[in-house]
């Protein structure tokens, strides 16, 4: 703390209004954080870590990138080719690679994946569609090194741990060191008014740790480009321009939370561990703990086990049906002991006449039946995923994750929007072609046949499938619920550290 | 005057409001995740059964030429590890199985793919609550050990007895690290009890082992970050500088360092992808069965005359001896280049693989969690080396089953020289799916997790001798006025 008897004195600035306070506070306080040694420590590490950061992220961007050009190249080759001519519609095992594959939507991860990794590496990287249901690819995330274990490194998490850290060590003994030194009273014994000496810190303390924050994000894109990234769209700048107003929010959270636990204290070692402890908890244990509490109160099965689940009904309702199909084939025809192309040709109206209600029989029971898992299956997961979010909503450092999460389109808002679109494409193609089938599978006896029922269409008369919106617009109406929750922790802590100084006894 | 130093550590921290926060911390966090895994464990070995059960109906209604042919593809499941709540390791991110056809082998989901998604954010296991929260906290009650007294005046006080500094040091670090290591005993003997009663197997053979192992192994590491704490106790004048100081080190040793030395790895050793590699073998594969079928092609059109139809018993008769013969010399001779090729391109891509972990894997040794993250998923067997043994196994069943089935099965594709491509496929003695070996993985032993980590045992003892010793000069040459 500095010299008070060089200063102006501050008599003469009561007069002058409460702003006039605010700025002479702020003023004193920003040039002492300035000038300090963890000021100054913890800007060269973040600093020094940034590129670190951007280097693993765009490393491993550019693999996820990689494999998604190579799906693509994969599908545009089987568009071109016989399967994306004549759509089968039909999910046959013996097909050499699933024809259904020409429906396949993937997903291009998302360039700021490179400094908000979130859950983008998280994501399935593809989903396909079949006539019992969607059929999600797996996804980029494996742990392949041992560093990985320990957690991923991006902007985002030297933003929510480091930068938080500084936030913290900024505040803890803002109040509480002065409480220990004794100058508080001296303060107080001017015209100051105590919001007034407050909110000048909290002033202060925001301008201050801008400055870190400022040249993460430059540090962040020019390390970027130096490690040969592409440039951002436009409105990926104005995204990041987001995410980096969202930060601030974050830090100033914190730092009101510094700033009520330091009112409260009176010494600077209790306001420093009971910081420290309150952070851990909240910026590393309370993601963990928020899954691990929503799994316990409302389990879900998996995915793949629900994913068997529909394939089992399904496959046992369509042998079943196969082979109603091959009994009406055998009635029309008086076959018994052989199928053949030519037998359904010359028959082709009467066997289809009989088919055709069996086939719809089938379409409703399937879509029930499968309807039923999927619905007890998406109510089970929505429900987890609720009340994990909510509990990451308790502290700031979860809830600026899921903020620059959804900003940055890699967020759990941006995964349910891809799911809601493979759902909507589904939708869509069940209605003209899952349950209009072109080909059919009759079995008789021993024996099973694929029949074309109608002609087959090309996958240019089918409906193409079309990602979820990612406009800037879009991700902030993503965002808005957790930047509310951001908001009222801050506007709590701010009340709370201003009624905490105000009860504080100065004797 | 040690003991009385040490008690006076102790009384003072057991006293103290953190020791009470930091039991209540580890009691929640500890007790909570080994709880959640234990049910998760349970989860996944009724799944592990079940899809084996599954696998063995699928197999036993399925006709022998499908499962010949592999349209009904042959599974090795991976058995889970009772000890991924202390440990998840590369666990999650394992094929839950493998299929096997003639092709080789396709690995299945990983239990990634089934996770709710938001456990991206940090797996809660013992091993992150001791790396990431226990070593805070230790660090935390560390730093103020000799700044704090300085800074009270009380050192001065101390140093007045007849206590020599080395004893008074000595019994700092003893009973300032007693006091951290208490709550997290209990706690740790609470959670094998607990575990105990949630009917996890406790009583398999080198289960003790193992948790005695898991819970050596976490104590010298937190006893390492306490002696790194001191020392820097011991070099700062105030408990706030030692504190900023403390927490530095602690963002450097945890994130940066084993993440910068992959960064170096890769620029040290740069290795092509994965996704050249497989084209490189794609290519070599088709470049081959293109030679052969073209190959096959000639000399049937040379025997049978041109435009003969394929077929699997062409006419005439008495040359169909010599167009078997042929047949199967070429394919066999296409095989073996084809096996040989894939190996060279394999097992070079491998080894260059290996040396750039090895590289990266033992600078990261520099850092003590690094090295602990190593040793406990190696005893907790989701280590590296349970994740080559798995491939190992994979590798091992895939040739056992070419040997016993898949080489029952020829598969001809033959290119005409005058045009038009024709396949056929035959199998020359059926075999009995049942008597086929089952797929066995087990994990590895204490031995091996023991031998593989001598580094990690190098780095931990390295971190717990030398801040100690180091302390010490420090606090050595403190000048008391």
């Amino acid at each position: 703390m500095e010299d008070w008897s060089r200063k102006e004195s501050p008599v003469s600035l009561g007069k002058r209004g409460i702003s006039k306070v605010i700025w002479y506070i702020a003023n004193r306080e920003l040039v002492d954080q300035l000038i300090s040694t963890r000021f100054l420590i913890i800007v060269l590490l973040v600093v020094g870590l940034i590129p670190l950061a951007t280097y693993v992220g765009l490393e491993d961007y550019k693999n996820r990138l990689q494999d998604y050009d190579r799906l693509v190249a994969d599908k545009q080759k089987l568009m071109a080719g016989e399967a994306g001519q004549k759509v089968q519609g039909e999910d046959s095992p013996w097909t050499p690679e699933n024809e259904l594959a020409v429906f396949r939507a993937i997903r291009r991860p998302d360039p700021l994946s490179v400094f908000v990794r979130g859950l983008d590496g998280a994501y399935p990287e593809y989903w396909d569609f079949t006539p019992t249901g969607i059929e999600e690819g797996p996804s980029a995330l494996r742990p392949k090194r041992l560093s990985d274990l320990l957690g991923q490194l991006d902007m985002e998490f030297l933003i929510r741990v480091v930068l938080g850290l500084l936030a913290i060590l900024l505040a803890f003994d803002a109040v509480s060191g002065e409480k220990e030194m004794g100058t508080l009273r001296l303060v107080f014994s001017q015209p100051i008014s105590r919001a007034g000496f407050l909110a000048g810190k909290l002033v202060a303390g925001a301008a201050v740790l801008l400055v870190p924050l400022a040249a993460a994000f430059l540090v962040a894109l020019l390390s970027s480009k130096i490690f040969g990234m592409e440039s951002l769209p436009s409105d990926g700048s104005l995204k990041l321009l987001l995410v980096f107003l969202a930060s601030s929010l974050y830090l100033l959270c914190i730092y009101s939370l510094g700033l009520l636990i330091s009112s409260l204290t009176r010494s600077q070692k209790t306001s420093i561990i009971v910081l420290l402890v309150i952070w851990i908890v909240m910026s590393l244990a309370a993601s963990p703990v928020a899954t691990f509490t929503a799994q316990a109160i409302c389990p879900a099965p998996s995915r793949h086990i629900v994913e068997n689940q529909k394939k089992r009904l399904g496959d046992a309702l369509k042998t079943e049906t196969e082979k109603a199909m091959g009994a009406a084939y055998r009635d029309v025809t008086g076959v018994e002991n052989r199928m053949s192309y030519g037998d359904f040709l010359d028959n082709k109206d009467a066997v289809l006449r009989r088919i055709d209600p069996i086939i719809s029989s089938y379409v409703n029971k399937r879509r029930q039946l499968l309807a039923e898992v999927q619905q007890e299956a998406d109510r089970q997961e929505n429900g987890q995923n609720r009340i994990a979010r909510t509990v990451m909503w308790l502290s700031p450092a979860t809830t600026f994750t899921n903020v620059v999460t959804d900003l940055s389109s890699t967020g759990d808002e941006s995964r349910l929007a891809w799911f809601a679109a493979a759902e909507r494409y589904f939708n869509r193609l069940e209605a003209v072609l899952f349950e209009d089938p072109p080909m059919i599978t009759v079995r008789l006896g021993g024996m099973s046949s694929t029949l074309e029922r109608r002609n087959l269409p090309s996958i240019s008369e089918l409906p193409m499938f079309v990602p979820p919106k990612n406009q800037v617009v879009t991700t902030i109406q993503r965002a808005l619920p957790s930047v509310i929750i951001l908001m009222v922790h801050i506007v709590l802590l701010i009340i709370g550290g201003f009624i905490a100084f105000a009860r504080y006894d100065v004797r | 005057m040690l003991k009385a130093i040490i008690r006076k550590e102790l009384l003072e921290n057991v006293l103290s409001f953190r020791f009470p926060l930091f039991f209540l911390i580890c009691a929640v966090l500890i007790l909570t995740s080994l709880y959640v895994h234990q049910l998760d464990f349970g989860n996944r070995v009724r799944d592990y059964n079940e899809q084996i059960r599954l696998a063995g109906e699928e197999l036993a209604a399925a006709r022998p030429t499908d499962i010949h042919y592999g349209r009904v593809p042959l599974r090795g499941f991976l058995p889970p590890s009772p000890l991924a709540g202390f440990a998840s390791g590369f666990e999650a991110s394992l094929p839950k199985f493998y299929e096997f056809n003639a092709e080789g082998a396709k690995p299945g989901d990983t239990a990634v793919a089934e996770e709710s998604v938001l456990s991206v954010f940090g797996k809660l296991d013992f091993l992150f609550i001791v790396q990431m929260v226990a070593s805070l906290i230790v660090l935390l009650f560390a730093s103020d050990m000799i700044a704090g007294e300085k800074e009270m005046g009380t050192l001065r006080a101390i140093l007045a007895n007849s206590a020599p500094r080395h004893t008074v040091l000595l019994g700092k670090y003893l009973g300032g690290f007693t006091a951290v290591w208490l709550p997290f005993l209990i706690v740790f003997l609470l959670g094998v009890i607990l575990l105990g009663v949630l009917s996890f197997p406790l009583t398999q053979a080198g289960m003790p082992l193992r948790l005695a192992l898991i819970f050596l192994a976490s104590t010298l590491f937190l006893l390492a970050y306490f002696a790194l704490g001191l020392l820097v106790s011991a070099s700062s004048a105030r408990s706030r500088t030692a504190l900023v100081a403390i927490l530095l080190v602690w963002i450097v040793l945890q994130m940066a360092v084993p993440r910068l030395s992959d960064m170096i790895a890769a620029i040290v050793h740069p290795i092509p992808t994965q996704t050249v590699i497989s084209m490189q073998k794609s290519v070599v594969v088709k470049s081959i069965e293109n030679e052969k079928a073209r190959a096959l092609g000639r000399q049937y059109e040379a025997l049978f005359g041109r435009g003969t139809p394929f077929n699997t018993n062409p006419e005439p008769e008495s040359k169909r001896a010599e167009w078997d013969s042929y047949r199967t010399e070429t394919e066999t001779l296409a095989a073996e280049r084809k096996a040989a090729q894939l190996r060279e391109i394999e097992s070079g891509y491998q080894r260059e693989k290996a040396r750039q972990r090895a590289i990266a894997a033992n600078l990261s040794l520099i850092s003590p969690s690094a090295a602990l993250t190593r040793l406990l998923s190696d005893i907790c067997g989701t280590g590296e080396i349970d994740r080559g043994r798995y491939l190992d196994a994979v590798k091992a069943h895939q040739q056992t089953l070419d040997a016993a089935l898949y080489s029952h099965v020829h598969r001809t594709t033959v290119i005409m020289p005058s045009g038009g491509t024709a396949s056929g496929s035959s199998i020359d003695t059926m075999v009995d799916p049942k008597t086929l070996p089952a797929f066995a993985f087990r994990r590895s032993g204490v031995g091996d997790a023991l031998a593989g980590n001598w580094g990690s045992f190098l780095s931990l003892a390295f971190w717990l001798v030398a801040p100690f010793a180091a302390a010490y000069v420090r606090f050595i040459n403190y000048d008391v006025r």
